[in-house]
């Protein structure tokens, strides 16, 4: 029997309250409320408990812990993700994967872990006017968060699905590196998407949340915040909503948390929202706009010996060759990764109309997959998306393509398409409406010359959404300081990936932790002066 | 059904899509307010009607597997598309409401469907003709509705351990997480 943290802690008395189960109206009071808890929302809950301080944290999933991770999408997918893993853009064609459960995105992540790369932090310099964040300033930051997950390169060989990016990228001379992971006695199951199943992934759920209940936080789980109060230029708390069992409707129960200090962590997309519901001071109009998601393109193949691509550690091996093609500002560039494939998740990116489709579902084992994070922001014709309300206060993110995107799609497909067959592919299936098995590089080259790179064309998926509420020191073009204070609201916090000025460049765990831990100091700092 | 019909689905189910969310606030249709019930499946979302559509859908989006020819693994698919939907939040239920809503009122199932024949008389034939149609269509919102039926009706199915050994996966590792082994 695996040790369950979450079951001992709250056996051993923990304060956490699963707002589903409320029948009555509650206003508290704190020093700190946090929205959120996954990855940034973790990391300051456990700085400021450490600091002596009283949090309430707040959460729209529910407390899920090792004992219900079963490794089934059918109960992961609804549990764990937010919109049941079926978030889309507004023309719905890009698929979004967010967290929504206790630890956020961390509980479900798939574990890689890089920190922010320098000519990220560099552009940010440069062009948003962020302060104190370069390279040097934040080693120490990036250094911590390693330490405390256990962020190590990953000793094990690669499973066949990661093994097939490196073979290809040596076929034709590429980079490649090995993954870095934050697991501490990782089985090499492959279930991190699901919720790891033995606490090996060093996720918020069993590290910095732990932490913070066993200091004496609060924690309300199955709670959303609906608005935020203020007068003046001070915030004062936050108005949740209890939801129901599935986290669907409103209870009708509300919870009042008044603070001292406000720290917005519902990660990109959810924090831009919160603002926007509670009519936060934002002169120059920039809450939810500049969202970016690192979009998605891939590939699969088809290889004639097993490939197995539901088992072993999901990401292992990664290429950076394409990632910086002319620089930071260049045209598009994106990283290479490897996606795990279980049933339900091949399944719906799987897209043959009749019995082809179970055609290729039977070849699950023999099917690889190829991944590209293409690197979106850094210039002009990159403005992201922008976050709107629905009329329910539901957030929906407009995220429209131009030239320069497609652009780095289709560059995108083909290099995977080619690293793929130089791995030994027997077909490949770049993933896109009109697209066929190819048997060669050629044929699909010339293919990929023609297809269009439109919505709900060509198939785009997310895992990284970033920005919307971004940093710097200039207000008119970011809404918190490179601190995460926000410019117009006092006591107002924000820490989550939704500071980013642009996209990451790689997946964006580790660029939460070290700046959110960054922040966090700033904030205890504030909060005893 | 022929390609003709298609692209006149084309032109016209975004007018039609968009008229259906006023449609499916008007009672006065009448059809398909209740909820489906079928054994011990209680349903949440899908009334009567909507069940037959997505039993109809499911043999053809999942032909060639196990559950196409079999009635009892279909109701389990339509059973886990309901509950998927039901998870869903409100804003969502309500779009796939109104796409519902256009495929069960006979003159928007014709129109945009290019189904002369009722839901229940729909042959697995007809649905494939229908789903090609729509994946391939000119028209953003039908392509999309293709994707979230297929995405839901692929997703009941392959999440249901029944279908993993045709798919050479033995399913997750017996596990001692919650003092039980999974499998
Ligand atoms: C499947 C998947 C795989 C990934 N793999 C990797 C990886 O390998 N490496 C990597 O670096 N990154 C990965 N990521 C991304 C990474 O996990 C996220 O970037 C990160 O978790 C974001 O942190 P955050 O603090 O911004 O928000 P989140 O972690 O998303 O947490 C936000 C939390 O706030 C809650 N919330 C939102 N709004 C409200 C509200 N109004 N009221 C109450 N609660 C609210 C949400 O429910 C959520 O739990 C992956 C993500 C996914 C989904
Ligand atoms: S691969 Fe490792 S970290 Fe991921 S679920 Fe399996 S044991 Fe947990």
């Amino acid at each position: 029997m695996i040790p369950d943290p979450i079951a001992e802690g709250l056996a051993n008395g923990w304060s956490a309250v699963d707002a589903s189960g409320l029948s009555e109206n509650k206003t508290l009071e704190t020093d700190v409320v946090i929205v959120g808890t996954g990855a940034g929302g973790g990391m300051c809950a456990e700085v400021l408990c450490a600091a002596g301080f009283k949090v309430v944290l707040i959460e729209e999933g529910p407390l899920r812990s090792s004992r219900d991770f079963t490794m089934r999408e059918s109960f992961a997918y609804p549990e764990l993700y937010q919109e049941s893993a079926s978030r889309k853009t507004k023309d719905k064609a890009i698929n979004i994967l967010q967290g929504r459960c206790v630890g956020g995105g961390t509980t479900v992540n798939w574990t890689s872990s890089f920190e922010t790369p320098p000519p990220t932090l560099a552009h940010w310099q440069k062009h948003h006017d962020v302060a104190g964040c370069d390279e040097a300033a934040m080693k120490p930051w990036f250094d911590k968060a390693f330490a405390r997950l256990g962020i190590h390169q990953w000793p094990v060989p690669p499973n066949p699905n990661n093994a097939a990016l490196q073979r290809g990228a040596e076929q034709l001379g590429l980079s490649f590196e090995i993954m870095q992971r934050n697991v501490r006695g990782c089985a090499n199951l492959g279930y991190c998407g699901m919720g790891c199943p033995i606490n090996a992934k060093q996720s918020m759920l069993i590290t910095t949340i732990p932490a913070a209940l066993d200091s004496g936080a609060a924690l309300y789980s199955r709670t959303r915040a609906v608005r935020l109060m203020f007068s003046g230029d001070r915030v004062q708390g936050v108005v949740c909503a209890a939801l129901d069992e599935r986290g669907v409707f409103p209870t009708g129960v509300q919870i009042e948390v008044r603070a001292k200090a406000v720290v917005l962590a519902g990660g990109a997309i959810g924090t831009p929202a919160l603002l926007l519901r509670s009519g936060t001071p934002d002169p120059y109009q920039l809450a939810g706009k500049r969202t970016f998601l690192h979009p998605v393109t891939a590939a699969t193949a088809f290889f004639e010996e097993e490939i197995r691509p539901f088992e072993g550690a999901p990401q292992s091996i990664y290429s950076d060759e394409y990632l910086w093609p002319e620089g930071a500002d260049g045209p598009m560039g994106f990283k290479l990764e490897v996606p795990p494939l279980h049933p339900v998740i091949s399944a719906t990116v799987l897209d043959f109309p009749g019995s082809a489709h179970h055609t290729a579902m039977a070849r699950l084992a023999h099917i690889q997959g190829m991944l590209a994070l293409c690197r979106d922001g850094f210039h002009p014709d990159s403005p992201g998306g922008q976050v709107n309300l629905r009329t329910d206060g539901s957030p929906l993110l407009d995220y429209p393509f131009t030239d320069f995107l497609r652009d780095g799609f289709r560059r995108s497909l083909k290099a995977m398409v080619e690293i793929q067959f130089a791995a030994g592919a027997k077909e490949v299936v770049p993933l896109h409406r009109h697209s066929q098995p190819y048997k060669t590089w050629a044929e699909a080259k010339k293919a990929l010359d023609a297809l269009p790179m439109d919505p709900t064309m060509v198939r785009l998926f997310s895992a990284h959404v970033m920005g919307g509420c971004p940093l710097g020191e200039d207000p008119r073009q970011a809404l918190v300081n490179s601190e995460g204070r926000h410019h117009h609201l006092q006591h107002l916090w924000v820490m989550d990936g939704s500071v980013f000025p642009t996209s990451i460049g790689s997946n964006p765990q580790v660029s939460i932790y070290g700046m959110t831990l960054k922040n966090a100091e700033a904030l205890v700092k504030s909060l005893k002066s | 059904m022929q390609r003709r019909t298609f692209l006149k689905a084309g032109l016209l189910g975004g007018t039609a899509l968009a008229c259906a969310g006023w449609l499916s606030h008007d009672t006065f249709w009448g059809k398909g307010t209740h909820l489906a019930a079928k054994g011990d499946h209680r349903y949440d979302f899908l009334t009567e009607a909507d069940h037959a559509v997505v039993s109809a859908l499911a043999p053809a989006v999942l032909a060639g597997s196990e559950a196409a020819g079999n009635p009892k693994l279909t109701e389990e698919v339509v059973h886990a598309v309901d509950q998927t939907i039901a998870a869903f939040q409100p804003s969502v239920q309500a779009e796939l409401r109104q796409l519902f809503t256009l495929m069960t009122l006979a003159p928007t199932r014709v129109l945009v469907c290019g189904l002369w024949r009722d839901w229940p008389a729909v042959t697995p034939d007809d649905a494939d003709a229908m789903l090609r149609g729509w994946h391939a269509s000119r028209t953003a919102l039908l392509r999309s509705a293709y994707d979230g039926l297929q995405q839901l009706i692929t997703a009941a199915w392959y999440g249901n351990p029944r279908s993993w050994p045709a798919l050479g996966y033995a399913g997750p590792p017996p596990f001692h997480n919650n003092g039980e082994v999974t499998e």
